[in-house]
């Protein structure tokens, strides 16, 4: 499959395990396999909206599943870095705790003449000698996190997103250190370093965040995150960055204010990792799709087919 | 005697004007390709031998401009045109004239990608479009408030997407705010999903080109960059100010202020340009502030949208200041911010400027007087799109072969085309050299006033580029700069030099 250099891609973050794996990788490697494989890897693809199944011309038939994480949660660091209107303010730091969790999908043999394959995860081999791996490996995995419940309208995470500060000067003023009941963050912008399409080259660039986020203060020292409206330019939560975060909020003289925070997302990264690995081995559940996973699994497994259609010695197989 | 003098002086003169003016079959072909970037076809060309043998060509050409300029395709020219003027990037394909779902534009090299479609296919190209295809006011461009926001399915549910950037001001658009998965899915290929969204004329919030998810994407925003970027190009597009980053003045810190302006491709992180620029008083110094006075309050326009448009409008100012005069106008949002610069003479002397360039010659200049005629023009007009070109083509130039340019005026030019590049970044720069404190303008020549600083200013130039060793070891442009001499350059300019700085007419300015 070739696309060209400048041609359609996805934004991606240094946080690849999250984001789209691209089906491109080693695609032009395979040459001989034998006619009779390859004939029999091509597949009709039949989305049943709750899920995609994969017919096979032999026969075969294989049906995308996803295995589920518990809600795990991960305190991600910030330091502030600016703060427009109260300059003189201590250095604050500050914690995010992310509440999230991740989906990762496989294709699982439903129909296979060998009945030990029933079940049991669809790989692809690339190459006659090259080792055979999970055909799933080009759709990504899915994290989905407190935004999340905005996309897909479903409960997807339960446990509410905190935001708790060592010192909150530079978001009150006040220096007695009360903080009120409920404060509006305007505007959370969450930047990261990745290609514009219009110039390709890679700059910083606010790609994700929120509007109207609801701080509720509980227990009068840390904030839930109560209420929000997000944007997201990658499927990442919204919140999140690998590069600077910056907060704008109002003033008590109505003045707009600006905060920025450096914000460390790699405890984020080793987390989901961890999680990832252990959710490869299963066990993979009936319910298929990730809530925010059907147009983009289906699009995949588009292309993919569309690559075996068009030039299956470049695909490899699916044995 | 004396009469017959002036009758032959006159006649010369006529003669001279006859022979620059364009025949007929030339004057459609230049009608045609300015107006929708192709050739007349032979039909059009063998109506016109016919309208030119009747005795009736003038009325020919003028059905033709109705004709041209009803087009889809100057439409699309025009849309090329504010591309380029937005420096964004432009694949050559029209936009699709009735967004045909089942024929979306295809780009060489790119195919019928979403990619291509997203370059095309987004409320700013579109509304790009329909200023000429409409013949809407000019300043529908800074004032617009109705915009065709477009669902692209391979972005669909990223913010980038027109969708996705209105969200937050308009519930409706359900896609919008990241949702990934949640809208019926669409083939690549797929229809083209629209929805036409107006918001109410006095909304501070919405600024025709302005509050687009391609401008605020292509002029990407950070918590540092604070929207400088996107106030710099709205400066430059609407009111021809180049806002190339100014030169330091020698204060012995050139190298750390260099580093905060030009950041090393991107390479240096944030915290280190955070460093730089408190440890250098960088945005108190006057070299910083000939552009930080008036990005910043503009940037704060744009306080509250760094990807996609908040529900809360962001006050702000226009604040600048010309030699004339100082504008400093305080406004709700940006949507006032763009009511505001259209009203300013700056931007009607800038937008004549812009359709001067792109319909005459570059050859032809335009001087005071005559951009003073085309404002009111302009005015006259409504400042609409169509009828002020029309106005551009019925201008004596438009239809005139300008003589060739003579050999010391294509130098002339090459040499004021390499130092407009220098002005750029020197424009605002200040030194005890003059009274006023600036820097001249290296175009206008002789470069100080006279030839004893035009001599001093080419010694200077001579120096900076180390032009004696062929520009080996260079000061200017620093190496901080985002662009470099080529070898072509360096000896235009020492052969220049070298020959006395001539001008124009050949004159020399300076002794070698």
């Amino acid at each position: 499959m070739n696309l060209p250099e400048h041609g359609p891609r996805y934004p991606m973050t240094p946080i690849l395990l999250i984001a789209l794996v691209s089906l491109t990788s080693g695609a032009a490697a395979a040459q001989g396999f034998s006619p009779d494989d390859l004939a029999r890897s091509r597949f009709e693809i039949v989305n049943t909206r709750t899920g995609l199944r994969l017919d096979f011309v032999d026969g075969r038939v294989a049906q995308l599943h996803t295995a589920r994480s518990e809600e795990e949660f991960v305190p991600l660091k910030m330091a502030i870095t600016e703060n427009t209107c109260y300059p003189a303010s201590a250095p604050a730091r500050c914690s995010l705790i992310l509440p999230f969790r991740v989906y990762v999908p496989s294709f699982i043999w439903t129909r296979h003449p060998d009945p030990a394959r029933i079940g049991q995860v669809v790989h692809r081999k690339q190459n006659p000698d090259s080792p055979e791996q999970p055909l799933s490996n080009g759709l990504g995995t899915y994290f989905l996190s407190v935004e999340d419940r905005q996309r897909t309208g479903e409960e997807v995470i339960t446990r509410p997103m905190e935001f708790v500060c060592d010192d909150y000067a530079w978001l009150t003023g006040s220096a007695d250190g009360s903080i009120p009941r409920w404060f509006t963050i305007n505007t959370w912008g969450s930047e990261i370093n990745t290609i514009n399409f219009e110039s390709g080259i890679n700059e910083n660039q606010t790609f994700s965040g929120g509007f109207n986020i609801q701080l509720t203060a509980v227990f009068g020292r840390k904030y839930i995150v109560s209420s929000g409206l997000f944007f997201a330019s990658i499927p990442l939560p919204a919140l999140v960055s690998t590069g600077p975060a910056t907060l704008v909020y109002r003033r008590s003289d109505h003045e707009l204010c600006q905060s920025s925070f450096s914000m460390d997302a790699s405890a984020l990264e080793r987390k989901a990792q961890e999680v990832v690995v252990a959710l490869q081995k299963g066990p993979f559940e009936p319910r298929s799709l990730a809530p925010i996973g059907v147009d983009r699994e289906l699009e995949t497994v588009t292309r993919l087919k569309k690559a075996l259609d068009a030039s299956q010695s470049n695909e490899g197989v699916i044995p | 005697m004396k009469s017959i003098l002036l009758t032959a002086l006159l006649l010369s003169a006529t003669v001279a004007a006859a022979e620059t003016v364009m025949k007929p079959a030339a004057r459609l072909n230049h009608l045609s390709r300015v107006l929708r970037g192709h050739s007349p076809s032979t039909d059009e060309r063998r109506a016109l031998q016919s309208a030119v043998t009747e005795g009736r060509e003038e009325a020919f050409l003028a059905a033709k401009t109705d004709e041209y300029l009803a087009s889809e395709a100057h439409a699309f020219k025009m849309n090329a045109r504010l591309e380029e003027l937005f420096r964004l990037q432009t694949n050559g394909t029209p936009l699709s004239p009735v967004l045909d779902p089942t024929n979306p534009p295809e780009a060489p090299g790119y195919g019928k990608s979403n990619f291509t479609l997203y370059g095309h296919v987004n409320s700013m190209n579109h509304l790009f479009h329909e200023i000429a295809r409409k013949n809407l006011s000019w300043d529908t461009l800074l004032t617009g408030k109705h915009y065709r926001a477009f669902d692209i399915s391979a972005f669909r549910g990223f913010a980038l997407t027109d969708y996705g950037f209105l969200a937050a001001l308009v519930p409706d658009l359900k896609s919008a705010m990241g949702t990934y998965a949640d809208v019926p899915f669409a083939p690549e290929t797929g229809p083209i999903v629209y929805t036409d969204v107006s918001f109410a004329p006095n909304d501070p919030r919405v600024a025709g080109a302005l509050t687009t998810a391609r401008f605020f994407y292509r002029f990407a925003n950070t918590g540092l960059n604070k929207n400088r970027r996107r106030a710099a190009v709205i400066f430059r597009v609407f009111l021809c100010d180049s806002m190339s980053a100014a030169i330091p003045s020698s204060e012995g810190k050139e190298g750390a202020i260099l580093d905060l302006m030009f950041p090393h491709d991107n390479r240096m992180t944030e915290e280190q340009i955070r460093e730089m620029a408190q440890g250098d008083g960088h945005g108190q110094r006057p070299d910083c502030m000939a552009c930080h006075y008036k990005l910043d309050p503009m940037g704060r326009t744009m306080m509250t949208s760094p990807l996609t448009l908040s529900p809360l409008a962001s006050p702000g100012r226009l604040t600048y200041r010309t030699s004339a005069r100082s504008v400093d106008v305080p406004v709700r949002g940006i949507g006032e911010l763009g009511a505001a610069i259209a009203r300013q003479p700056e931007y009607l002397s800038c937008q004549v400027r812009h359709f001067w360039r792109w319909f005459m010659d570059e050859r032809v200049p335009l001087s005071p007087a005559r951009e003073d005629q085309l404002i009111r023009e302009f005015e006259r007009v409504g400042r609409r799109t169509n009828d002020f070109v029309r106005i551009m083509l019925n201008q004596p130039e438009f239809y005139r072969i300008s003589a060739p340019l003579t050999e010391s005026e294509i130098r002339a030019q090459r040499v004021k085309t390499f130092l407009r590049k220098c002005q750029d970044c020197h424009k605002d720069q200040f030194y005890d050299g003059n009274d006023d404190g600036k820097f001249p303008d290296f175009t206008s020549w002789p470069i100080g006033g006279d030839e004893p600083e035009m001599k001093r200013w080419v010694r200077r130039i001579q120096r900076v580029m180390d032009l004696e060793h062929d520009g080996e070891n260079p000061r200017m442009p620093p190496v901080e700069a985002p662009w470099r001499t080529t070898h072509s350059e360096v000896l235009l300019i020492k052969n220049w030099i070298r020959d006395g700085a001539p001008d124009e007419s050949g004159r020399k300015q300076v002794t070698p």
